[in-house]
């Protein structure tokens, strides 16, 4: 098993190479084969399978699609190894359609909580997460 | 406080406040006066202003409408000021919930809190859901007319 800090250093490069700087290549990397995934099916044009690799990179390619700008970062995180638990937030312009909200073309920060669970080899297995305030910054 | 302190709180919360429906009892001494919430449906400037009061009014709002409610904490990682938890329920709509009228049907869910504390007390707390959305579900529970 990892330690707490080695297992932080995961979702940072998931949440800065992955997801901002839309490296797609890493996730082949930083997750596993047979990844889970348990989330609001948000974007329409991700497709309906929500796990394994591929099914992620469609997922991250629709919130750029929405999001053109999209950066993410991290507000806190805490992880016993193998658990790591983000309290993060999104910066984007909404340019897309997203989670059923037609775009506004506003700048907008969506506020969530992540959580992973790595396998043993230090790859992350499982995805779990929410946002908490789209709802009141997507609305028209 | 130690990260073993916060955790206690949060177990306690769940326990005593959620599960023996007796939040009450607790809420002055487990919340700061300025805690501030972030929850789906909490407008954000509510939230910040008057997180406190909020906090309190949607857990007893919760154990109202789900007299029966039992909750679960399938994971937890305590670390430092801050304390993530996966707080899994399941319990019946017995009344009115986030405006949808009772449906009688037993429903269940998960939640990710993301609390940060302050002196021993919850100061900023985080709530996303994952899977589908309570209001959603009891919105499907409704309508399926099993219960006219």
């Amino acid at each position: 098993m990892k330690t707490s800090e080695e297992a932080k250093g995961v979702l940072g490069r998931l949440f800065k190479d992955v997801l901002t700087d839309n490296n797609l290549d890493m996730i082949d990397e930083i997750y596993a084969v047979d990844y889970e995934f348990d989330a609001p099916a948000l974007a329409a044009n991700a497709g309906p399978a929500q796990s394994g690799r591929e099914a992620f990179k469609a997922r991250v390619k629709a919130f750029r699609g929405a999001f053109p700008d999209i950066s993410y970062h991290i507000d806190n995180i805490v992880s016993d190894g193998e658990i790591i638990c983000t309290k993060f937030h999104m910066n984007g312009t909404h340019a897309g359609s997203f989670a059923g909200f037609a775009p506004t073309n506003r700048q907008v920060t969506i506020t969530g909580v992540h959580f992973t669970k790595l396998n043993e080899a230090g790859e992350i297995k499982k995805t779990w997460a929410g946002f908490t305030n789209i709802g009141e910054v997507l609305a028209p | 406080m130690s990260a073993e302190q916060n955790e206690a709180v949060i177990r306690r919360f769940v326990e005593q406040g959620l599960n023996q429906k007796n939040y009450e009892a607790i809420h002055d001494e487990i919340c700061a006066p300025d805690l501030v919430l972030e929850a789906p449906g909490v407008p954000m400037a509510d939230g910040k202003a008057n997180g406190n009061a909020l906090y309190k009014m949607s857990v007893m709002g919760f154990t109202d409408a789900f007299p029966d409610v039992q909750c679960d904490i399938p994971f937890l990682v305590a670390e430092g000021d801050a304390v993530a938890a996966d707080l899994a329920y399941h319990g019946t709509h017995e009344k009115d919930f986030a405006g949808v009228p009772a449906s009688h049907e037993h429903v269940k869910g998960g939640e990710l809190w993301f609390f940060e504390f302050e002196n021993g007390k919850i100061k900023t707390c985080r709530i996303c859901e994952y899977g589908v959305p309570l209001r959603a579900a009891l919105i499907a529970a409704g309508s399926h007319g099993a219960h006219p």
